[in-house]
């Protein structure tokens, strides 16, 4: 059974799972305990969220123009145009700008992350650090998750309305009046909604830091060992933001929604 | 009778079922210059992360100027005054070289950034590398940090003496130089604590010839997980033991296969 663990890597997986579950505790208690190191959290955050941006952006309103897209003519065909932009709202707000937010930084930053971390390990920067009577969760991972925390909202927000301008742009190709597409979406979108996306914004942003960080500090070998950290950081926080996507739903969103007694209104 | 500054009882290390040091007993005093020697993947690096406090011993107990070392630095326990320079430098690459040398200054101290700057720079001079503060460490040669690394690791804070390194220890301090370069790193590690006194005994793991003729006075031979030879450097040369014999020698007839 160990031998089938160790040569499918599951083994492995299984081990920094479960120092990343770790590190997220150490990360806790290092917040609650000492002082923030803000400008290295703001230099994250500038990697993070800034640099992000313009990806973010164009993926968020290219999202926004395919959904309508596909809302659009098949809601005009039962007659039910003034749903698409409410339809789009909820799904952008709910879903896909957390979604697709998270999953842009954990292809951009989480991999930075691993590769950056796990090159400092293997060269021995984690030990010189420890020599240096510094630990490297306050000074590598703690400004890295609150960067992650904060501008992964922050972009899921931006997103929102960038999808939904994507879908207005769109929605008037197929003939919804702007007003019709906007009335849909204010009557569609309650607060629950809007805030549900930087909430699970801020939990991606917690896995895609912890999981980076923690791949690289747990890198072995040399150059092959930081790329395998790099890709299987990357794969893990999909994973993560998935699965966990899952469960955030399930807990957020119980019960009948309101949105179909919209339709037609 | 001069109490060690370090001191080594029983220690022994394993990695999975290899056993790379087995009881081993050390004493470093002040003054001294030690070469630990050996032919690879016999437990050199791993005694240095030992009394560094990078690594625990499976069994066996460290003392650094008589207190025990009770874990590792990852688990909270102080340096205690020992300072490390590493194989590869370890330089923080997205770090100036002010930066890297007065780290620890600009992170913990008091004191104002331009009097850690006169300080780094005073550092710098010492390693021989004036001017370089604003360098990144993408720009320098294998060499210079080197040297960078050992001015990071003999700072210290003029406010807080206690922390000053009572002992540096070297990893292959010139793996990879060239011949003058090493020449350069061994006067400069000898310097520092026969001439500037800026540590007060060093410990080098080394498989350079050079490296050991100019800056060892005394060698630790380790072989099969244990000390195997204790003794003055000059007597090392013309030891008839067997094992410093092949390995002084190069060749590859003997007890090292």
């Amino acid at each position: 059974m160990n031998r089938i663990l160790s040569s499918s890597g599951l083994w492995s997986w299984i081990q920094r799972s479960w120092a990343a579950i770790l590190l997220s505790g150490k990360a806790i208690f290092f917040l609650i305990t000492r002082k923030l190191d803000f400008s290295s959290s703001l230099e994250q955050m500038m990697a993070v969220g800034p640099a992000s941006l313009l990806i973010a952006l164009v993926t968020a309103s290219v999202i926004g123009m395919i959904f309508t897209i596909q809302v659009a003519r098949e809601f005009l065909q039962l007659g039910a145009g003034s749903a698409v932009g409410g339809i789009l709202a909820i799904a952008l707000a709910r879903e896909l700008c957390p979604v697709m937010m998270a999953v842009v930084v954990a292809g951009r930053v989480g991999s930075a992350f691993a590769a950056e971390i796990g090159t400092m390990k293997v060269t021995e920067q984690i030990d010189a650090l420890y020599m240096l009577n510094t630990d490297p969760i306050e000074y590598l991972v703690i400004p890295r998750l609150v960067a992650c925390c904060i501008m992964v909202p922050a972009l899921s927000i931006l997103a929102l309305f960038t999808g939904l301008t994507g879908g207005l742009i769109v929605a008037q190709m197929y003939g919804i009046a702007d007003t019709v597409y906007l009335d849909s979406i204010y009557n569609f979108l309650d607060v629950w909604d809007i805030l549900s996306g930087p909430i699970k914004g801020v939990v991606f942003g917690a896995l895609i830091a912890i999981i980076g960080c923690s791949w690289g500090l747990t890198t072995r070998g040399g150059a092959k060992g930081v790329g395998q950290s790099t890709t299987a950081a990357v794969v893990t926080s999909l994973l993560a933001i998935f699965v966990s996507d899952l469960f955030l739903s399930w807990l957020m969103f119980q019960g009948l929604g309101q949105g179909a007694t919209m339709i037609g209104q | 009778m001069v109490e060690p500054l370090v001191e080594l009882k029983g220690v022994s290390k394993s990695f999975g079922s290899k056993k790379i040091l087995d009881n081993v007993d050390l004493k470093i005093y002040p003054g001294d210059a030690l070469g630990v020697i050996g032919p690879s993947g016999t437990g050199k690096s791993t005694i240095l992360r030992i009394i560094a406090g990078l690594l625990k011993p499976d069994a066996g107990e460290v003392y650094i100027q008589g207190q025990k070392r009770q874990g590792t630095i990852e688990e909270g326990e102080p340096s205690l005054g020992v300072g490390m320079v590493f194989q590869q430098s370890a330089l923080f690459d997205s770090l100036t070289v002010d930066e890297n040398i007065g780290f620890a200054l600009y992170r913990y101290s008091k004191l104002p950034p331009k009097k850690i700057r006169e300080l780094v720079e005073r550092k710098l001079e010492i390693v021989g590398l004036p001017g370089t503060g604003d360098l990144y460490p993408a720009e320098l040669s294998g060499g210079m940090r080197k040297k960078v690394s050992l001015a990071r690791a003999i700072i210290t804070d003029p406010n807080n003496p206690d922390n000053a390194p009572c002992m540096i220890l070297y990893d292959e301090p010139t793996a990879g130089l060239d011949p003058i370069a090493s020449t350069r790193i061994e006067n400069l590690i000898h310097d520092l604590l026969f001439k500037q006194g800026l540590c007060r005994a060093y410990a080098i793991v080394t498989h350079q010839a050079s490296t050991i003729r100019l800056t060892t006075e005394r060698i630790i031979f380790i072989y099969q997980g244990k000390i195997q030879w204790d003794g003055k450097r000059e007597e090392a040369y013309v030891s008839t033991h067997p094992l410093l014999k092949q390995f002084f020698s190069g060749s590859i007839e003997g007890p090292i296969p």
